[in-house]
């Protein structure tokens, strides 16, 4: 049983610190959820538990975070749900070449940097528990993942989600997102292949048909749930418990099958029917709770998992100044040329590169991932928690560098009507 | 035809790069895992047994590997951090005073270590030998 005051207590502080560093980074210019994954760590051994030890050690008993842990689990799953739930199909129309070349050349070319470097680091920062390919891929997977919600909401912020610009990157975004989970999947199964209890050509077999079973089942199931919310105008309680019942099933499936829990969630969001208030109805309901209480849950126990300290010495701190150089050049230029190619101007091509270059909480869910499954180290963790910051907290003093906002203005276009305009309503904190 | 070799040259090599490199890859060989979390018992000189400072009977601890590098912390228990290298089978930590030293030996793919610690109280001249199981892989909550 949970020690109910401990509990509480550690929410307490966790949401009036997650605020009050969240409202400082939106005075700097910067999503709230930059500051949110920043006070993430201040809570952690690596700030608070090094200033303070005993009174961290009283905050956050070893003993009293596995009731965290589950509650940040539950929330990031809610939260994966939602960026599926905004995935819209509208944003590829008319940039679908632009958005897929760019998107999957800005996913490929940080890939083949991250497992290039996954050469030089594997001797030096893993072990023999780990395969070569499993930390390969992984670290791949980990250089080329773009943060939808964050992007979304930086989008927003600089009034860009209606320039050519954002657009082609919100659709870039959208693309890499369901690319980057798709892949993430099969690493996950890589890596677990060897110590898993349930056979590879079962989880593989049990991978397509829960694609099958999404597409061909649960997809009209929910357009059916859609018609029932558009009798009642209105989404009833009754309504949320079953799709959040499905949701979950979803997830309890993905991850039996071997894969993870929040490929389920994610996917589950993402075949949603779109297009009608159902899943705006949806989003609203989910969203702030998710973002005001689970999220800073979830940063709070990244930062909890994360030990700073672990990475001493100069040595180390060249191998974490290497990887962010590494997920910067292979994610802003492996973009920015992929864009250049398809025919967008240096200027254009650049933003999206910034853009695109944008990792935020995202890549904190997939470090979780590897850190749970063992094929990274928790040196190599804090390293990459860094380097998701430094890339997230970039984004917004580059853009305005390379697309200033007189620039932006210059170049809007005029409104073309409500069925013109990209449909997105960005995951406020993420 | 123009999109298909754009996609080629930017998605296309990449992949075919990845792909060697995961073949180049295959004869490195990393360091042996020694991290997780242990459950230590030591066996203690028996007129140290209830002098102040000395080791608990058995304690939690917790080894954070990178590489080589490893960090042992031990939960609930008067003992310092320590940090060292591992080579091969072995692994040698110490405090930041390098006052207390803890060598220990895990054989490949087992998870059971022994060792020994040297420089606690009642123990300084001697060494406190111990065994330890490991009982989760590192990263498991709670193990900060």
């Amino acid at each position: 049983m949970p020690h109910l005051p401990t509990l509480l207590l550690q929410i307490g502080v966790i949401l009036i610190v997650a605020r009050t560093v969240g409202f400082l980074f939106r005075r700097i210019n910067q999503p709230q959820v930059v500051g949110e994954m920043v006070a993430g760590i201040l809570i952690g051994p690596s700030v608070l538990g090094w200033l303070a030890p005993g009174l961290s050690n009283a905050l956050f008993p070893p003993a009293s975070l596995g009731f965290l842990s589950a509650l940040s689990q539950i929330g990031v799953l809610a939260f994966m749900f939602v960026v599926g739930l905004e995935l819209n199909p509208q944003l590829m129309k008319g940039r679908g070449h632009t958005a897929v070349v760019t998107s999957h050349a800005s996913i490929m070319f940080p890939f083949l940097l991250g497992s290039i470097l996954a050469l030089y680091l594997y001797p030096r920062v893993s072990d023999d528990s780990v395969t070569f390919t499993g930390f390969a891929l992984f670290l791949g997977i980990a250089m080329s993942i773009t943060a939808f919600p964050v992007l979304a909401r930086i989008l927003q912020e600089r009034r860009l989600m209606n320039h050519p610009v954002g657009a082609i990157a919100l659709a870039c975004a959208a693309v890499d997102d369901v690319t980057a989970w798709c892949i993430l999947a099969a690493v996950i199964v890589i890596v677990r292949a060897s110590h898993a209890a349930m056979p590879l050509w079962l989880t593989i077999g049990g991978a397509a048909g829960f694609g099958l079973v999404m597409w061909f089942v649960a997809r009209p199931l929910f357009r059916g749930l859609e018609r029932v919310y558009q009798q009642r105008g209105k989404m009833t309680q009754n309504l949320l418990a079953l799709i959040l019942l499905l949701v979950f099933a979803s997830a309890w499936l993905t991850e039996t099958l071997g894969i993870h829990a929040l490929f389920g969630a994610f996917v589950a969001g993402a075949v949603m029917p779109k297009g009608s208030g159902f899943v705006k109805a949806l989003t609203e309901r989910l969203e702030d709770i998710v973002v005001v209480l689970f999220l800073p849950l979830f940063f709070a126990f990244t930062g909890l998992r994360m030990t700073i300290g672990v990475v001493s010495g100069s040595e180390m701190w060249f191998y974490c100044g290497l990887i962010i150089v590494v997920a910067v050049v292979g994610k802003l230029v492996g973009s920015m040329l992929a864009a250049r190619f398809t025919g967008l101007g240096w200027r254009e091509s650049a933003a999206i590169g910034a853009l695109m270059n944008t990792r935020g909480l995202i890549q904190l869910v997939v470090l979780n991932i590897g850190l749970d499954i063992g094929v990274i180290s928790p040196a190599l963790f804090a390293m990459m928690v860094l380097m998701a910051l430094v890339t997230t907290f970039m984004t917004t003093p580059l853009l305005a560098v390379i697309y200033p906002r007189r620039l932006v203005e210059q170049t809007m276009p005029r409104p073309v009507g409500a069925s013109g305009q990209p449909q997105l309503e960005a995951a406020g904190g993420g | 035809m123009k999109s298909f070799v754009i996609y080629l040259i930017l998605v296309g090599i990449p992949i075919a790069g990845v792909v060697g490199v995961l073949q180049a890859g295959r004869g490195i060989t990393p360091p042996p895992y020694v991290g997780g979390t242990w459950a230590v018992t030591f066996v203690p000189d028996s007129t140290c047994h209830s002098s102040p400072g000395a080791p608990e009977d058995s304690v939690t601890s917790v080894i954070m590997q990178s590489g080589s590098h490893v960090v042992v912390t031990f939960a609930n228990s008067a003992l310092p951090k320590l940090r060292g290298l591992a080579n091969g089978q072995y692994f040698r930590v110490a405090s930041s005073s390098d006052s207390v030293h803890m060598h220990g030996a895990i054989k490949r793919g087992e998870n059971r270590m022994r060792g020994f610690l040297v420089g606690v109280p009642c123990a300084a001249a001697r060494r406190t030998t111990f065994r330890g199981t490991r009982v989760a892989p590192p990263g498991a909550v709670g193990a900060h």
